[in-house]
């Protein structure tokens, strides 16, 4: 029997904030992987007793950098408990403001976090040794910088400033759009489609020439989840009509989402035990972390007692863009395809926006009711759930894409999706397990969105 | 490779507007004559908080980040975003500036300070390394300190009510030692920019008296916000003209120089876009909520779209 020899990668750098990754080599392939969340903040409990309209703000700020998405999701929440239905030019810039996230995330998923692995797919040679580090700025200087700037520029016009814009709120958004603004972000539009189309072609090709290797690992399970994303102006509430759809991929069958079925576990979270459930009930978290057996500060959802994947790749496979199957490759892929897919509507919803029309209808919070606010963030299906109780916040819970991506084992010991798709990927130096780091920044992780 | 002298004094010229720019323009002649000689080393480290100034600041133009690396000859050792390492390499980098083995110039935190295990970056010897010990260490080797953003500087919405993890700033962990706030969630990339540039000279820039630099946070927003033009004028709703006092806006609490240098390279700021001949080009209409002040965000600066407090 092979030796196993045990690597501990901590910090997984070029992520947003916190991962460690614990991986057994054995026989020149990874036969065990646990993956922790090292950073726990509170939001649940910090939002307790608050005023409703306060929870987009301050939940908002759960993650820097898909810095919208968080303020939606909660918007849509109140939305959702109070009845009301935004009006169609302000689910229009909604959508501007969060396919101009959902690209610059991408981008810098594509170029800064997830690029040196592969060299920047053949563009500086020896990145992945952190070689040539010169030519990677002077890229990085020219194309990633300028694209992701016109993303938060675009964004800025209606959202005031970014990251963190503060103009979308329950009952639309306080930006009216004026011909100065719409010009203005489709002349920027106009920018970042040209050094989009200039280097996005080579990582296709690279992706493309490379596919045989990238498609044999970092598989998983295979089953995919998304809470879909993108709403049709004129029924904005109807996720049948949203660009990118809502429903699940259990063993290869395509199904529709019954949020009623989501849970979460904490048997190894350092949280105290039979503090999980369904996320509408479930309470606050309770911090224990000397608990025995835990590993990770990131509770473990489930669908139907499975663990799915959350991601561009199943948001793409759901709405029918995509096929339904997991590895490194088809992440990679899904993404690139998104990022050219959401370019090419942003522009639809620039030019559909009417100068001076209705973006803000009065919104009164309701006294006692519950919401539930499920959208998409650039890695993933995100879930906001809200009760009221004497106009103040009674519950609150935040299910983000990593939750469910880079989630420990559960109750029945069933390994989160990051773990299951190490497994089996080949890994010659144990020291330097760079597959294994491929495998992982796939998923394009954000921990402080998963723990929050 | 980078900027000549020429142009990146003519970058430099463009950073910000009015003052600002005229105070500092000097300093960083200064620190680009210096930085001649030799490296300057950086390490950034993200606590508790969500990488936010980290995106904010990669964002900065004039100069921009890789101006900012090459022109200030910046080693930046460590930040977990950024960084091409990972794991022990990563942290190899965190110990050889703990140990002296390579100086450091300045430790850039982003983030609150929790208390033990709520945070932890790395391990030696198989035991988690608790972030706050990181801080500590780092901070009594380096030369300045500078907490980026609201977390770091003031403890920001993790140490909000009830504060669950039992956050702390920056300057609370490595007292006496002095620390620099630059504040905001996020801290606007020149008010990083600068205050950098400040610290890799070896000088110190004013600061008022929650040690944030003086030049970016010495007046209140409503004082320079355009819609101050219509004194009287309160909007009656979101998205209708008018001062956003009445619908919760903090700039009347709020000290800041967002108004005058806008974000997003001169894009807008939270309240409203340019203004050019006494009309707004296109509006943004969000109150402001007081993003870079000690006690954000709990009252007084929430609830956030109910009138704070002072008169009209």
């Amino acid at each position: 029997m092979a030796t196993v020899i045990t690597k501990t990668i901590d910090p997984v750098t070029r992520l947003e904030g916190h991962l460690k990754v614990k991986i057994n080599v054995s026989g020149g392939a990874v036969t065990d992987a646990l993956a922790s969340g090292l950073l726990f903040r509170g939001f649940e409990t910090i939002l307790l007793n608050r005023d409703p309209l306060d929870a987009p703000t301050i939940s908002q700020r759960i993650c820097g950098v898909c810095h919208c998405v968080h303020r939606l999701t909660s918007i849509l929440a109140l939305e959702n408990a109070a009845g009301m239905v935004p009006t169609p030019n302000a689910v229009r810039i909604r959508n501007i403001e969060q396919a101009v996230t959902f690209i610059y995330s991408h981008l810098a998923h594509i170029f800064l976090l997830a690029g040196p692995d592969y060299d920047l797919y053949g563009l500086v040679p020896g990145l992945s040794e952190g070689k040539n580090v010169d030519s990677y700025n002077q890229i990085v200087k020219t194309v990633v910088l300028p694209a992701q700037r016109l993303c938060h520029e675009i964004g800025a016009i209606f959202g005031g400033k970014t990251p963190h814009h503060m103009t979308t709120l329950p009952g639309g958004v306080t930006c009216k759009p004026t011909k100065n603004a719409i010009d203005l972000a489709l002349a920027k539009l106009g920018e970042l489609k040209a050094l989009a189309s200039a280097y996005l072609p080579q990582v296709h090709a690279f992706l493309e020439s490379n596919r045989a290797t990238l498609e044999n690992f970092g598989r998983g399970y295979g089953n995919l989840i998304a809470f879909g994303a993108f709403a049709n102006p004129a029924d904005p509430t109807n996720p049948a009509k949203h660009l990118l759809k809502r429903g699940v991929i259990l063993n290869g069958i395509k199904q529709a989402l019954d949020v009623g079925k989501i849970t979460e576990a904490v048997r190894f979270s350092w949280y105290a035990a039979g503090t999980g459930g369904y996320p509408a009930s479930e309470p606050a978290p309770q911090p224990a972390y000397a608990k025995a057996g835990a590993y990770s500060w990131i509770k473990a959802p489930r669908y139907l007692g499975a663990a799915c994947e959350a991601g561009p790749l199943a948001r793409m496979a759901i709405s029918g863009l995509y096929r339904a199957r997991a590895s490194v490759y088809d992440r990679l892929k899904a993404r690139l395809l998104e990022t050219e897919l959401l370019v090419a509507n942003v522009e639809k919803w620039i030019g559909q926006l009417v100068a001076g029309a209705t973006v803000y209808k009065a919104f009164t919070t309701p006294t006692n009711a519950s919401g539930i606010g499920l959208w998409e963030a650039p890695r993933g299906a995100n879930g906001h759930w809200v009760r009221i109780e004497g106009s103040r916040i009674k519950k609150y819970q935040v299910i983000p894409p990593t939750n469910w991506n880079a989630s420990p084992r559960d109750g029945a010991g069933l390994l989160g999706p990051l773990e299951k798709a190490l497994i089996g990927t080949p890994v010659a130096d144990p020291q330097k397990p760079l597959n294994a780091m491929k495998v992982v920044r796939s998923f394009d992780p954000c921990i402080a969105c998963s723990v929050h | 490779m980078g900027l000549r002298r020429r142009d990146f004094l003519k970058a430099a010229g463009l950073l910000g507007a009015g003052a600002a720019a005229d105070i500092c323009l000097g300093d960083l002649q200064k620190v680009y004559a210096q930085v001649i000689d030799g490296r300057k080393h950086l390490i950034w480290l993200v606590g508790s908080g969500d990488s936010g100034c980290t995106i904010s600041w990669i964002q900065g133009v004039n100069p921009d980040l890789v101006d900012v690396i090459q022109q200030f000859r910046l080693a930046v050792d460590f930040n977990p975003t950024l960084m091409i390492p990972t794991g022990d390499e990563a942290v190899k980098a965190l110990n050889n500036a703990a140990s002296g083995t390579v100086p450091l110039d300045v430790l850039v935190v982003e983030g609150a300070v929790p208390k033990g295990n709520f945070c932890s970056v790395g391990e030696i010897a198989g035991s988690a390394v608790p972030f706050e010990t990181w801080v500590k260490k780092l901070a009594a080797r380096a030369k300045s300190v500078v907490a980026v953003g609201t977390c770091a500087s003031f403890g920001g919405i993790p140490a909000a009510i009830p504060n669950p993890t039992q956050c702390r700033p920056v300057s609370a962990v490595v007292a006496p030692k002095r620390v620099i706030n630059v504040p905001g969630c996020p801290a606007h990339p020149d008010w990083i920019t600068l205050t950098l540039a400040n610290v890799l000279s070896g000088i110190t820039p004013a600061l008022d008296g929650y040690n944030r630099p003086t030049v970016f946070f010495h007046e209140e927003v409503h004082e320079n916000c355009p819609l101050e033009e219509n004194d009287d004028v309160f909007a009656p709703s979101f998205s209708q003209p008018g001062c956003l006092r009445r619908l919760g806006c903090r700039g009347p609490i709020t000290k800041a120089d967002c108004p005058t240098r806008l974000w997003n390279n001169g894009t807008s700021f939270c309240i409203t876009g340019p203004w050019s001949g006494g009309r707004e080009k296109y509006p943004a209409g969000a109150p402001c909520i007081g993003c870079v002040e000690p006690g954000f965000p709990d009252p007084p600066f929430s609830p956030f779209y109910k009138q704070g407090p002072g008169d009209d």
